[in-house]
């Protein structure tokens, strides 16, 4: 089969959504109201063109003057007058009506100017809908100018002004003619703006449909962030076939005992608890267990910032700071205020992609989930992706959830139904003995492992962390042991009677 | 930006005599490379068309900007020439000047201040010095 000649735009992001790139020759069509980022678009795919792809480019404006593009294409690091200087761009300013008919003439001075720098892309900022010269349709006007560029062999960004609030509900008839469309928007969110584009339709090549967010990036230009639910390659799905072998020590004394010797590679562990319950030492311990075998760990942190979690850390005895200057882990913060999911799974990507960890900790999912909310599939959705990225890696990972309940849990992931996705389900309760909140942790879940479901109690001390105290307890402990009560987490427990036998094995 | 700095850029750049000449400039500064009609530069400029075309055959005529040269169109490519003349450099710092609104005013007062024109019976709107093109330098 004949592979297309596809013209990589060279925006970040973007040609993975165009699956490598457009078809050379394709008239594409920028549409979207003011301030959605048509400009920026256009002028980054000429830019990218002659300086990266030797692809010599034209811009040609009708309202904005030249040197204002220039002056903010500077803000992205874009040298556009030097471009100039060395015969790589031409930014010719002009009329609609003029561009139009040079369009239609095989001599135009227009079009020889491009030809003399050996031009394989334009952008026309500001199309409007066009008069047809001879008194005809849009659509035939429109597709004259697509024809004049097709004889000069551009391919051609056009960015269309839409007016309209609903998009889909009324389309340009430019929109039929065009080779491409990428629809660009920008909407309301939570008080924020989301950007997002979506290539509604691309002749000559496959693209990932879907509205894809972008952000505007001082000093860089755009960053496209595929959808989240857009499916990845075939090796993703593939890579949640496990090592049924080899097991991953979780670093807290007398767990690995209680999952059959540590959680499989690859595998999806969810500790869930109240906040207080221990989940954030958990996860630290873990990954100072992967630092201390020389393992790479990676923790995404969302409600600590960095500084708190290295002293949280400290106060357990782990000397996170010293493990990151090793290059063993990656400490990563995003406040989850304005989340993009997107963009926050694209950047994911990239930190697994790169630093390529053996384990994961994501502290914790609670917060994209109150960040996204519970009513539509987003959080679902993205749980899903971040799961399939960390078994293509063969990354073995630990997502902390915090359930609201206090004593006992009614349900494990409340609203967020995304238990059926993870391999591991630990939860980590308080219980209420006496006058005093204590620890426990119950094994719920062991994907393709046996697991006994017991409740044991552990302890967290300062500077060493927290261990499972063994089961039944030692008779020098001052405490009842667990299996001294009956219901420890019906939010009631009581006291057995008479006093425990020992149990026999 | 003294009085006498831009009368001496205006001394060596010398072609410039009218308003419309200074804010043509201004104009192919912002647009460097602009296909147009004069009628549209008329509009753009704010200058009626008659003034418009001899302000920019004094700038073709002194080298400061050139045109396509198919003369059967009605709109030109014209294209600022700021680097390839040999007053570029004058021209640049001029144009710099200018750029600003309290710059360009002080520049149209320098023109002004400039010797009368030469050619008798011309109106406001008329090139204000030599008003005969300048040669190519």
């Amino acid at each position: 089969m004949l592979e297309p000649d596809l013209v990589k735009t060279g925006i970040k992001g973007l040609d993975e959504v165009l699956s490598g790139g457009i078809p050379r020759g394709n008239v594409i069509l920028l549409a979207g109201t003011a301030g959605t980022g048509k400009t920026t678009i256009g002028v980054e795919f000429v830019y990218r063109g002659a300086s990266q792809f030797n692809e010599p480019g034209v811009i040609v404006l009708f309202e904005v003057a030249p040197d204002k593009v220039m002056r903010d294409a500077a803000l992205f690091g874009w040298d556009l007058r030097e471009l100039e200087r060395t015969g790589r761009l031409k930014m010719i300013f002009t009329t609609r009506q003029l561009f139009q008919q040079e369009l239609l003439k095989a001599d135009s001075p227009l079009l020889a100017e491009a030809a003399e720098i050996g031009a394989r892309r334009i952008f026309v900022d500001g199309v409007v809908r066009l008069p047809e010269p001879n008194g005809g349709d849009a659509r035939d006007a429109f597709h004259l100018l697509a024809e004049g560029l097709h004889r000069e062999n551009l391919t051609a960004m056009l960015a269309l002004e839409s007016t309209f609030a609903d998009p889909a509900g009324a389309r340009a008839p430019e929109e039929f003619v065009a080779d491409t469309i990428i629809r660009l928007s920008i909407e309301p969110v939570q008080r924020a703006v989301l950007r997002s584009l979506e290539v509604v339709k691309s002749r000559g090549h496959e693209h990932a449909l879907g509205r894809h967010s972008f952000r505007i990036i001082n000093g860089q230009g755009l960053e496209v962030y595929r959808r989240v639910q857009a499916p990845r390659s075939l090796q993703r799905e593939r890579g949640a076939a496990f090592d049924p072998t080899s097991r991953v020590a979780t670093g807290i004394p007398g767990l690995d005992e209680l999952v059959n010797g540590g959680y499989f590679v690859a595998s999806t562990t969810l500790v869930v608890g109240i906040s207080g319950a221990g989940k954030s030492v958990m996860a630290l311990q873990f990954i100072a267990e992967g630092a201390r075998r020389g393992e790479r760990s990676l923790m995404i942190t969302l409600d600590e910032p960095p500084a708190q979690v290295l002293r949280n850390a400290q106060s357990i005895g782990i000397d996170l700071q010293s493990a990151i200057d090793r290059g063993l882990v990656h400490l990563w913060y995003e406040p989850p205020q304005e989340f993009e999911i997107d963009r926050h799974f694209a950047q994911i990507e990239a930190i697994v992609e790169g630093f390529r960890p053996q384990r994961a900790v994501i502290d914790s999912l609670s917060t994209y989930g109150s960040s996204l909310g519970p009513a539509e599939r987003s959080f679902r959705d993205f749980f899903h992706a971040i799961v399939a990225l960390m078994k293509e890696h063969q990354v073995t990972a630990v997502y902390n959830h915090e359930n609201p309940e206090m004593l006992g849990m009614s349900s494990m992931m409340g609203e967020f139904k995304v238990s059926s996705l993870v391999d591991n389900i630990i939860l980590m309760n308080w219980v209420e003995l006496g006058d005093t909140f204590r620890h426990a942790l119950t094994v719920a879940k062991m994907r393709a492992m046996p697991t006994s479901r017991t409740t044991h109690e552990c302890e967290i001390l300062n500077g060493q962390g927290m261990k499972v105290l063994p089961r039944p307890l030692r008779a020098a402990l001052p405490m009842v042991p667990f299996a001294g009560y009956l219901g420890l987490l019906s939010r009631a427990p009581e006291r057995r009677t008479p006093p425990m036998v020992p149990e026999t094995q | 930006m003294t009085p006498k700095r831009i009368r001496d850029l205006l001394d060596r750049i010398e072609c410039l005599g009218h308003a419309c000449d200074l804010d043509l400039l201004l104009f192919f500064y912002r647009h460097p490379q602009a296909f147009l009609n004069s009628e549209r530069l008329a509009v753009y400029v704010g200058y009626d068309l008659p003034q418009v075309e001899r302000s920019l055959e004094t700038l073709l005529t002194a080298g400061l900007l050139r045109q396509s040269s198919d003369s059967t169109r009605p709109a030109r490519l014209y294209v600022l020439t700021r680097s390839s003349s040999p007053l570029g450099g004058s021209l640049s710092s001029l144009l710099r000047i200018a750029a600003t609104r309290d710059g360009r005013l002080a520049v149209l007062h320098a023109l002004k201040q400039r010797q009368p024109p030469r050619l008798s019976g011309r109106d406001e709107s008329e090139p204000v010095a030599n008003g005969r093109p300048v040669p190519r330098t």
